[in-house]
């Protein structure tokens, strides 16, 4: 079941439609509701390796729908904590639930700063409403 | 394929080859695709790598169909 249309405003977005739920100096990482929905159905998730470093602004893996391969840009610089396995077993979780069992990785801040360069819910919708 | 991957069109195939369509299956949940190789590795059951965007993910030949209903 797909999930419907949401964007929860305790997160932080980049532009290029991830996602970012901030807990302390650590954070989880995924895609918006609008990227899923743009994908469809889900069917692989390349995940980065456990211990590897992701950089903000840049790809750490891939999601791929039955029509389409699309990169996942990080919006946070850290190291990879976790990989939600329950994606990789089952990637179109993240069409189910992008928010909650759909997030893709949880991370270790390298810059806590860089998340005042993220957007709130209200400017990703901006955003979302120029497209 | 043998790993999770999906191959897609124009993916070279290591031995020489490549894919010529590839999509993900949903009744097998695997990708499955077709593609030239060299004759002298073309028997079914053979193992191939194909490389999924810099990545050699393997496969394996198998006979046509690829997916036949049971019943």
């Amino acid at each position: 079941m797909a999930a419907a249309e949401s964007y929860p405003d305790d997160l932080k977005y980049h532009r290029d439609h991830d996602w970012a739920r901030v807990e302390g100096d650590e954070a989880v990482l995924g895609i918006t509701w609008f990227a899923q929905d743009a994908l469809g159905e889900l069917v692989h998730f390349e995940a980065p390796t456990v211990g590897s470093t992701v950089e903000k602004d840049t790809s750490y893996g891939e999601v791929e729908s039955v029509k389409a391969v699309s990169d996942v840009t990080a919006p946070l610089s850290g190291e990879v904590l976790a990989v939600n396995q329950a994606v990789v077993d089952a990637p179109e979780t993240v069409n189910e639930d992008p928010y909650r069992s759909g997030w893709l990785i949880r991370v270790r801040l390298t810059d806590p700063s860089e998340i005042d360069s993220l957007l709130d819910v209200e400017s990703y919708k901006q955003v979302l409403a120029e497209q | 394929m043998e790993e999770k991957a999906v191959p897609r069109q124009g993916m070279p195939i290591d031995g020489g080859g490549e894919v010529t369509s590839g999509t993900h299956s949903p009744m097998l949940d695997v990708g499955i695709g077709m593609g030239y190789v060299p004759a002298a590795r073309a028997a079914p059951g053979n193992e191939l790598a194909i490389d999924v965007r810099g990545k050699a993910r393997k496969g394996r030949i198998v006979k046509k169909p690829i997916y036949k209903r049971e019943g």
